[in-house]
């Protein structure tokens, strides 16, 4: 039987999922997964990096994601379901492997001494993320990588709207200001090219 | 939006991010239309906005860890339009070629393998066919031994049936092939007699068989084991090599009929057999000296075939073909005729290379039947995306082998 189900909306492919056999469930799982493997797993490597421990915490997300279509809990964005299980999860385990958060001030250190000049901004962004407070951090990827909006991540962080922005306006001028080196060079090569 | 103030670079992430009113829009737009610096400033954030764009596809989980977790959760991964462990039509090997190699070996497969029972039947009678050759290839290159009413028979080095000795034989005794006959000190036990046999000169065969050419078979009048002599007497054919050497190449045929089931597959997952299940997970062997071998079988591995987005057939059956390699360490006698063997298989099927590396034990339950039972190891090798992938599954395995 070869159904399509990209036609079929994130309730239904839950529905088939807690309702139908082995085999559509399988299928309806896989395109749930399909739609929302790639943003957990940039969450996840955004948070633990290259590690095996974000492809633990990549794993149990939907693992524990299938338990509560199992379980019947009431679904309304998979999405949000998602990154919020892997945001517990990621919490759960920082807590309980006591990791460092980095602090503010390393950031010109760390640059300073690296050949940005050499590098994408991709990469530059990426790293620079790692040198970030760890809201302000999570923030940025939530919004920026995840395309949640401000009130989405408000929910899922369980804090104030307010704070959400002047945490990822934060990031992102900190995030400016660690790349200005960046986009001067590029800026003058440019010119230099005109 | 909340009514913190905000600086005009704050600001500009507010109005890239769609989070700001409209009120403050028209706030950082008049800036901007007059201040230069701000406009770079804008720039620099448009751009690490934007930069994020391309960041999501390089995001893809690996296969592996894809894997990994659908075996964790109990279910198939079966991507529409993609696959975990899946290929893609003509990945590795021509696939209209292969069609009609899967057609060919399913038809054989299910000719050869309609059930493991009919294929044991199959094998019995080629092992009764085997006995009969043998029986006719003795008699025809060597002479009846030749038994007279007043000679005696010792505790024969080769083992005649007794019903041969007994006042009810109507017919030339034979040797029977399936006695274990060698002209061997680790087989025969009396070496004495042996030797003595073997001394026996041509011309006492010959008179022997003389005798027996003159003599009514049914005259014998042996019917009393306990007056049987120890006399080594006995009359040894002049060819009794042949036993061994009957020089036809059917000789070093045999045939091994193999079943598995299977008892992990790596990945784990669900494989649920289709209608052709009684064909699935059997294989026929073809062996040159029980070491050099050619083999086909169906098997079942998790495996998906991606005909094109979103439609995706599940392959339950695999049909394969390939060389064996088959070690038996003869040297090696646990109890009862027990012995360790290896096999290792090279081989392919529609989706990929195929390998198998099995150990059995075997057990000879005489020169030309063998019953195994074993491991079976099974990877196939395919490739996806451009990279190559592997599934994997353990298997008992138990079967029979035929040397003709």
């Amino acid at each position: 039987m070869n159904q399509n189900f990209k036609i079929y909306s994130d309730n239904k492919l839950i529905d088939i999922i807690y309702n139908e056999s082995h085999s559509l469930k399988s299928q309806a799982f896989t395109e749930l997964y399909s739609r929302y493997s790639n943003k957990v797993y940039l969450y996840c490597r955004k948070v633990f990096g290259d590690g095996t421990d974000a492809e633990d915490i990549f794993q149990e997300t939907f693992i524990q994601f299938l338990k509560n279509i199992e379980r019947k809990v009431e679904i309304k964005n998979v999405l949000g379901l998602l990154l919020k299980i892997a945001r517990n999860l990621s919490l759960n385990y920082k807590r309980d492997n006591k990791l460092n958060l980095t602090e503010l001030e390393e950031i010109h250190i760390a640059f300073t001494e690296n050949e940005i000049e050499t590098k994408e901004l991709n990469q530059l962004i990426e790293s620079a993320l790692d040198l970030l407070p760890e809201e302000h951090k999570e923030a940025f990827i939530l919004q920026i990588y995840e395309g949640l909006s401000y009130q989405e991540i408000a929910e899922l962080t369980e804090v104030p709207l307010t704070t959400v922005r002047n945490r990822i306006v934060r990031a992102k001028n900190k995030l400016k200001e660690i790349l200005t080196p960046f986009f001067e060079l590029n800026e003058k090569s440019e010119k230099k090219y005109e | 939006m909340n009514n913190d103030i905000l600086n005009l670079n704050e600001l500009i992430h507010l109005v890239i991010d769609n989070e700001a009113s409209d009120l403050e829009r028209n706030l950082l737009f008049s800036e901007l239309a007059k201040d230069s610096n701000l406009q770079i400033e804008f720039q620099n954030a448009l751009k690490i906005n934007k930069s994020s764009e391309t960041v999501l596809s390089n995001f893809t989980p690996p296969l592996a860890l894809t894997q990994s977790l659908f075996a964790k959760t109990g279910l198939d991964y079966l991507p529409n339009g993609s696959a975990t462990t899946a290929i893609n039509n003509g990945s590795t090997m021509n696939p209209r070629y292969f069609s009609k190699l899967g057609t060919i070996g399913t038809y054989i497969s299910s000719k050869v393998g309609m059930s493991f029972i009919t294929g044991v039947i199959c094998s019995f009678f080629a092992y009764n066919l085997s006995a009969y050759l043998h029986n006719n290839e003795f008699a025809n290159n060597t002479k009846p031994l030749a038994v007279t009413s007043n000679q005696s028979i010792q505790n024969s080095p080769i083992p005649v049936e007794e019903k041969s000795i007994s006042k009810n034989v109507n017919k030339p005794i034979a040797f029977n092939t399936n006695s274990k006959i060698k002209l061997n000190e680790d087989v025969i036990e009396n070496q004495d007699i042996v030797e003595n046999s073997l001394n026996s000169n041509v011309s006492q065969i010959e008179e022997a068989n003389n005798i027996y050419n003159n003599i009514e078979l049914s005259n014998l009048n042996i019917t009393d084991n306990s007056k049987i002599s120890t006399n080594p007497k006995i009359l040894v054919p002049l060819k009794v090599e042949k036993f061994n050497e009957t020089g036809k190449w059917i000789d070093d045929i045999s045939l091994e009929l193999n079943a598995v089931e299977v008892l992990k597959y790596f990945p784990n997952r669900e494989v649920t057999n289709s209608d052709t299940r009684y064909i699935n997970n059997k294989s026929l062997s073809v062996f040159y000296k029980n070491t050099y071998g050619i083999s086909i079988g169906q098997e079942n591995l998790p495996i998906y075939l991606v005909q094109s987005a979103g439609d995706l057939k599940k392959m339950e059956s695999i049909f394969y073909i390939g060389g064996s390699y088959k070690y038996d360490f003869d040297k090696i006698d646990w109890l009862m005729n027990i012995k360790p063997s290896i096999t290792a298989f090279g081989g392919f099927s529609q989706p990929g290379g195929l390998f198998k590396l099995q150990l059995n034990a075997v057990y000879e339950y005489d020169k030309n039947f063998d019953l195994f039972v074993g491991c079976d190891g099974t990877m196939l090798v395919f490739k996806y995306q451009q990279t190559y992938n592997t599934t994997q599954k353990i298997s008992l395995r138990y079967g029979i082998n035929v040397r003709l």
